[in-house]
């Protein structure tokens, strides 16, 4: 690893503008993705931010919705009382990530900040339009197996690896934002990008820009299910994944929301699905039928074909698991 | 000769440490400033030179200066910290550089202690505490060493293992403040502060620790190195709550991989200590 300076901020304006003075910085906290690409050469800052002392670290809830601190373990999120009653797909996506120690290192922030597994992104001998712009895709004519279906580009076909914003896309989370003293907020589903001709910027975050907090507004929702495919049982990233969250009343969908992970550069929502569930009832032909309709605009590549029929398998599997 | 500044500060002052000869210390901030293009001249503190202490609002300064000496270490108390006995790390950082430029008399670190974020240029290694199996530690280490590099080759812990070196194996599983980390992914100074337990702080004295026992009854393992990170990780498993079935275990153990397959009786064995009771 090459080494770099560090410092550890006291606040979250110290940190903010120290990130702003230093464009090759970076800030750090559970640090299992960073010091993983700092070990590999994917990536070198030269002066880490430690933000691990910043007061980053409650989950409170009021009318509103429930709010998240960025530097909320996601094992602490996962099990906490306020996400297990109030928001159980957001607990079922977070312990579907990772492992028991990582998810006591990785923080709620860092999960949204986490980049791609693409090993042609991990592997700095490789062409890597994400790594290093214009020297083109390794991945799109090579063993893309694990790669996006919707919403690539000619330059990138990598998928977010996030379990746990999978669920918050669907659960229509905010992120809060902070910046030399300025806050704002961006809808979950405007936060990361597809790629584009841009592949390098995985998110609509702005140099300086600290994330420090998660809102997840109050719903409807009364069934919900995350389900996570992969080549094992646990501790692996999902070939694909979907995240429920319904509101049923009668048997009657009353509304609907869900997203799909490991298929794209960003948590996928599938909107047409969800206007096409409101008003049905819970059978296994609607949700056939709606499997059917999270697939349109799919594109496969050499070896990622059978994420189509994974995927509407998945899709009726969630959704049969979350009403049931 | 190898030489560095380390800066800590606790309850009882502010203490330089400079880590080698005096002369070398200076060489070797030489070295490191001429890199940055700045140049050093090593000198004993002058009444000039205490005039700025004192612009730093040093209160008591105490030099111990035995130039044969490996360690020279000079203890300050601030006016503050007499008052309060807290200061910031901000006002912290200032005094401390303040003292490092009078050691060493640079005003390129007079103007640094202007602004803690530049502190790093300055100094090679970053002074950490922390307490290790029950033993506090004050350390020095580069940025860019990990909790399990710190560990093995730094304190001479090497019962923490290094697998796959990326948090993929779990052989490197340690408990940080009671949670169960991978230590190959974290760094060592985010770590500041904090309680670090390794396998080989389970035991009391001859007595081995429960889950030590059970691997042991059940034979838990066939070549053994994935095993402290096994048990680690098992302990951590039950603290947490997720030992109340084998389904359950396997799942919250899936961060430890066992290339020998020692899966079932690594299971037996937590169910044993969970079934037993006994606080872990």
């Amino acid at each position: 690893m090459i080494n770099f300076e560090y410092t550890r901020a006291s606040s979250v304006k110290s940190a903010t503008e120290a990130r702003t003075k230093h464009k090759t910085s970076q800030f750090i906290a559970g640090g299992t993705n960073l010091v993983d690409l700092m070990k590999k050469g994917v990536t070198a800052p030269e002066r880490l931010i430690d933000i691990n002392a910043l007061p980053l670290k409650e989950v409170k809830s009021d009318a509103k919705g429930v709010t998240i601190g960025a530097l909320v373990p996601n094992s602490v999120a996962a099990e906490h009382e306020l996400i297990r009653t109030k928001h159980p797909l957001l607990s079922m996506a977070l312990n579907a990530g990772a492992s028991a120690q990582l998810r006591n290192m990785a923080t709620v922030g860092g999960n949204i900040m986490q980049r791609t597994r693409c090993p042609y992104f991990y592997d700095i001998t490789m062409p890597c339009n994400k790594r290093n712009p214009n020297s083109g895709c390794g991945a799109i004519d090579g063993y893309n197996r694990m790669h996006a279906i919707f919403g690539a580009s000619e330059q990138c076909i990598a998928v977010h690896p996030s379990d746990m914003c999978v669920a918050l896309a669907a659960l229509n989370a905010s992120v809060h934002i902070s910046n030399n003293g300025k806050e704002r907020s961006i809808a979950f589903a405007d936060f990361h990008r597809l790629p584009g001709t841009t592949p390098e910027l995985d998110n609509n975050l702005q140099a300086g820009e600290l994330i420090t907090a998660v809102h997840i507004p109050a719903n409807h929702f009364n069934k919900a299910y995350y389900l996570k495919v992969r080549d094992r049982l646990s501790y692996a990233f999902a070939l694909v994944s979907v995240a429920v969250a319904l509101e049923v009343k009668n048997g009657i969908i009353q509304s609907a929301s869900i997203a799909m992970g490991g298929v794209a550069h960003k948590p996928w929502r599938l909107y047409d699905v969800e206007k096409f569930l409101v008003r049905k009832s819970v059978t296994q032909d609607v949700f056939t039928e709606a499997a059917a309709i999270a697939m349109n605009g799919a594109k496969t590549y050499q070896h990622n074909n059978f994420k189509i029929k994974l995927g509407m398998a998945s899709v009726v599997e969630a959704l049969t698991k979350a009403t049931s | 000769m190898n030489s560095s500044l380390v800066i800590t500060h606790n309850e009882d002052g502010v203490h330089l440490f400079i880590i080698g000869s005096f002369i070398s210390c200076s060489e070797h901030q030489q070295r490191q400033n001429t890199n940055r293009g700045g140049k050093y001249s090593s000198r004993p503190p002058t009444p000039q030179d205490k005039k700025q202490m004192a612009a730093h609002n040093i209160y008591f300064c105490s030099f111990h200066e035995k130039p044969n000496l490996e360690t020279h270490t000079i203890t300050m108390l601030t006016e503050e910290q007499n008052n309060s006995g807290q200061e910031s790390r901000r006002n912290f950082l200032k005094k401390s550089t303040a003292i490092a430029a009078l050691t060493a008399a640079s005003p390129l670190l007079v103007k640094a202690a202007e602004n803690d974020e530049k502190i790093a240029s300055y100094f090679e290694k970053i002074p950490l505490l922390l307490e290790i199996n029950g033993k506090p530690y004050s350390l020095s280490v580069e940025p860019r060493t990990t909790l399990l590099d710190l560990l093995r080759e730094q304190i001479g812990l090497t019962g923490t293992k290094k697998g796959c070196d990326h948090g993929q194996c779990g052989c490197c599983t340690v408990h940080v403040d009671g949670r169960r980390i991978n230590s190959c992914l974290s760094l060592a100074v985010t770590n500041h502060g904090k309680k670090i337990t390794t396998i080989e702080g389970l035991a009391n004295g001859d007595q081995l620790h429960p889950m030590q026992e059970a691997f042991m009854k059940h034979d838990g393992f066939q070549c053994g190195y994935c095993t402290p990170g096994q048990i680690m990780s098992a302990i951590g498993c039950i603290r947490e709550g997720h030992a109340n079935s084998p389904e359950d275990i396997r799942e919250y153990m899936s961060g430890n991989i066992c290339r020998c397959g020692a899966y079932p009786n690594i299971i037996d064995a937590i169910v044993e200590v969970k079934k037993g009771g006994k606080a872990v």
